[in-house]
This record gives structure tokens, sequence and C-alpha cells, in this order.
């Protein structure tokens, strides 16, 4: 099969990956098909983003990748190994920032190292969580209790906890589906900067085609029942993405594209 | 005419709004209270004074003052209620702390295991049908009629909202925590001990809460069935006497009791809970 190339390897490769499950209604029991072939490799400091509408099966992807779910078929390969779980090079973060409400700021960040290390390696990593909060601009807040941070803030926190075990691969869920339009637009640049600033390699999951386009190197744009990916665009959007750049044509067509193809399929399918 | 406009619209409608509540919603809470309970010694003393009811049946409210004042006097001079007002704390406290642990334990074990959730549970569901105070003689066959039956009768009574809201609480962790533990692999104990017990704590501390209140009650049925030197023997021996105004003094005593075990448990639950707004 694909041997392990040392270099220009993808960091992911999905291979056909189907997710389905019996569903039983009236007597009868249906197949449904939650992922269906869904196949694509991602380059080490590629930004990519699953967008589609909800329940198009984008989060049991990405569940997938993550090992939170198993897979019916097709193989999910990290860094040329089959992933059969949880995995340490991935790091993860969800809609909500699910910080621990009885930890402060820091604690939290720390919560990676502290559950696979240990206590130790978590006080010896504490600096570069100090770090990471300062860049995140929460380094004033590091021993305050998540119920003192404004949504932004707790966001920003779970990103610090994401990034403090160094992961290869980010793993984002509507990251920032929870926050106000205002808020969001700045996440957005934010965690651009710092994807840039580490080479991070990264997948979102959104419902916004905006952000899709804003963040990603690579949009998928997925389909649901099977959900399957329908199409990828490479988005060639200069870096560093700024706010001015939602406003240009280039932008737009992209956004306009993805638009079509999302409502335009559900149209004909309406139709059948 | 200048000054009526200088008026804030707001306030003429915050005075108007008061002008239409009535006498009660303007008196304050701790006047009304006070009335309330003035208009009941009142009926009391009417129904006492009027009524012909014997002193022996339902003393007036100055009788039961008296001999709350002789209980009082007695138990801080260390006298006989003091030694039973002692004896009663040690019985509850110990009781109270008993019920805690068994409550504790087994609410982790149904709460963090499937053979718990499964095999464990149905019985303590069945043993907190029972009517528990029936148990109350065969503690004192069992314990004897030391402190002990009092002691084992209060757990007996107590444990159950513990180990409830203990499994309650540790089942109620929240999913999206629970998704970000398993992809940090966390393992089973460090799933129960980093996330499931702090989440629950508030669960905990109201079942604590119950169990303070029931446990003063266990102590006082074990006095009344295997006797001793507590509280619940002197209401006993008071209420054979028919000197009710002590009945009443003494049951005083023990509410004062059951209080304070509730207001530590709520101290502190202030200091673990602390997180929780």
């Amino acid at each position: 099969m694909h041997a392990p190339r040392p270099d220009g390897a993808p960091i992911l490769r999905l291979t056909n990956v189907n997710k389905h499950y019996r569903r039983a209604r009236q007597g009868q029991s249906d197949i449904i098909h939650a992922a269906k072939d869904v196949s694509f490799d991602l380059e080490r400091g590629q930004l990519a983003s699953l967008v589609g509408a909800s329940g198009c099966g984008k989060s049991t992807v990405l569940k997938m990748i993550a090992g939170l779910i198993p897979a019916t078929g097709g193989e999910i390969q990290l860094k040329g190994d089959k992933l059969t779980g949880p995995n340490e090079q991935i790091g993860i973060m969800f809609q909500q920032p699910t910080l621990l409400p009885w930890r402060s700021v820091l604690e939290n960040v720390l919560l990676p190292i502290e559950i696979r290390e240990g206590r130790g390696a978590a006080k010896a990593a504490r600096d570069r969580a100090m770090q990471l909060l300062q860049m995140a601009g929460l380094a004033e807040f590091a021993h305050a209790v998540p119920g003192e941070l404004s949504g932004g803030m707790a966001q920003r926190a779970a990103i610090c906890r994401m990034l403090v075990t160094q992961p290869e691969l980010l793993l984002l869920d509507e990251p920032f589906g929870a926050l106000d339009e205002f808020t969001r637009e700045q996440m957005n640049v934010e965690f651009e900067r710092i994807c840039r600033s580490r080479e991070a390699t990264a997948i979102i999951v959104t419902h916004s085609i905006q952000e899709a386009v804003f963040l990603a190197d690579a949009v998928f744009v997925m389909s649901p029942r099977p959900g399957r990916i329908i199409k990828r665009i490479e988005i060639d959007l200069p870096r560093p993405r700024t706010s001015d750049m939602i406003t240009s044509t280039r932008f737009n067509d992209y956004v306009r594209e993805i638009h079509d193809l999302l409502f335009g399929g559900e149209k004909e399918a309406a139709h059948v | 005419m200048s000054e009526t406009q200088s008026v804030d619209p707001e306030t003429l409608i915050a005075l108007a709004e008061n002008e239409r509540k009535t006498l009660v919603e303007r008196m304050p809470q701790w006047l009304l209270v006070l009335l309330f309970g003035a208009a009941i010694v009142g009926v009391w003393q009417g129904a006492v004074s009027y009524s012909g009811i014997s002193e022996l049946v339902l003393p007036g409210p100055y009788q039961v003052l008296q001999d709350l004042i002789f209980t009082l006097k007695n138990l801080f001079s260390g006298g006989y209620v003091a030694h039973a007002t002692w004896i009663t704390l040690v019985e509850v406290v110990f009781g109270f702390a008993l019920a805690s642990a068994i409550g504790l334990t087994l609410g982790m074990i149904i709460g963090a295991t499937a053979f718990g959730r499964k095999a464990i549970m149905p019985y303590v569901v069945a043993i907190n049908t029972m009517p528990k105070v029936a148990f109350a003689p065969l503690f004192v066959a069992w314990f004897g009629f030391g402190i002990e039956s009092k002691i084992m009768m209060a757990a007996f009574i107590s444990f159950f909202p513990v180990t409830i809201n203990t499994a309650a609480g540790l089942a109620a962790t929240d999913s999206s925590m629970a998704m970000l533990f398993r992809s940090l692999e966390a393992n089973r104990w460090q799933t129960l001990i980093k996330l499931q017990m702090p989440f629950a704590t508030p669960y905990i501390f109201a079942g604590l809460k119950l169990a303070a209140v029931w446990s003063v009650i266990g102590v006082v049925v074990g006095e009344y069935m295997g006797g001793g030197e507590g509280l619940g023997e002197l209401v006993r021996v008071a209420a054979s006497q028919l000197r009710v105004g002590r009945v009443f003094a003494q049951i005083l005593l023990l509410s004062l009791m059951g209080l304070s075990v509730f207001g530590f448990v709520t101290l502190l639950e202030r200091y673990f809970v602390r997180w929780k707004k």
C-alpha cells in the first residue's frame, strides 16, 4: 500500500472513509450514511475547512479523524500510520470552550499535559503555557477562573489548551459558532495568524461559507444524505488574510461558487 | 411647570406603580415575620386561656418560655441537659459522617461502573422505599442500647440522598467535557477524579444537606427505641410525665442541632463549590 515517505508525504490521508449506522423506523430498518467514501490528503501547513449544512456529516468526519467515533470503513492515516483512536499528535477544540470551571485558566491550558504526562510534566510546561496565553492576549487572566472570561476569551483559552501539546494536526469543530459576529470575525483573523506563525495543519468544520473561505487553503464542500465531499476548492488568496479581503471580488467569487454548490444541489434533490 | 417637566418620566412610572402596591407588598419582610409570629402566639394564648384545655395537654406560650429558660440554664450550667445534648451531638456527627462515607462510596460505584448502575442501584432504591424507621427495634437488637445503635440508625436513614445525588452528579457530566477527556486519552480514574467528581460536587452537597437533617431524625428515632442518655430520651421521659413545655424546649434544641450540622455543610459547600455561580 502507501509506503510512508519521509518527505512530502501528507500529514493526513483519508481513503474511502465511511460511517453508516442502522436506524429502525416503523418496523423497517434503513441504513443512514453519515459519511460516504470520504477521501482527501492534507499536506503539512495546510488549513482545510469542511463546509456544509447541518447534518451533512462534517462533524462526523472530524470526530472519526479525532478517533472519538470509529469509522465503519476505509482508512485514516496520520503521517503514514493508521489511526485507530485518539492520538496525542492531534489537538481538538469544540464549539463550546469546555474549560473546567473549577480550574484556573492556566490549569485548564495545562490539562492535556497533566492527563497525558502527569502533574510533574504539567508543572514543567507552565512557561510554555504562559507564552501561549501571552500570545492569545490572556496573560493577565492566567489565574482567573473561566467564569470570569467572555465567550471569545474562553475560546482563545481553548485554543491555547489545544496548542499546548504542540500537536501535528488541529481539529476544530465549529470553533467560533457560538460567538457573536464581531467576535467571530476577530477570532478568525487571530486564529489565522496563530496557524501561520506555527505552520499548523488544521481542519476547521464550519457552516459559515465566509469563515471557510477566509481561513482555508482548501475548502471541502460537503452535501448530506449520504454525507460526502462534492468538491475540493483551492483558495488562492494571499496570506496573511485580512478583514478587508472579505469584501474583495475574488473572495466573494469563492463564496458564491460554494454557495451555488450547496444550495443548487439542494434544489435538485428537492425535485427528485 | 418647569419643575414638573424636569422629573424623569420613569421615576413617575415607578412612583405610580408603588401607589398600586398593597400594604403587605410595601412592608419589610422581617416586620411581617415578627407580626405573623406574634399572631400565632396570640391565638395560642387565646386558645389555652378560653378553651379550658388542660396545661398538661397544651401549655400556654408563657409556660413554654419558662421551660425553655430552665432547659437553656441547665444546658449552659453543665447539667443533665448539657450531658444529653453532648451525647446526641456525638451520635448525630458520627451518624452523618458514616452516612456520608457510605453514600459517597456507593454513589461513586453506582455512578462510575456499569455493575453498580445495573446490579447495586436497584437494591439501593428498594431499601429507600422501605419505611426505614421500622428497622429501629432491629438496630437496637443488633447494636445494643449504647450510642452505636443510634449512629447506625442515623446512617441508615440518611445515606440514601448522598448515594443518589453522588450517582446523579457523576452521570450528569457535561458531554463535551467528557469528549475532551476522551480525546486526551484520559483513563477512567483520571476522568473520575479530574472531571466527574468535581463536576458532581454541587449535587453531592445537595445530598449532604438532606443527610445532615435526616441524621438527627435517625438519632431521635434510635433514642426513642433504644433509650440511652441523649435528648431523644429526655423528650420521651418528659412526654411520659406530661411535661409538654419541656418537650417543646428539647425539640427546639434538637432543631438547633440539625441547623448547626446543616450550616457546617453549607460552609463546606461554599468553599468547595465556589466556582459555581
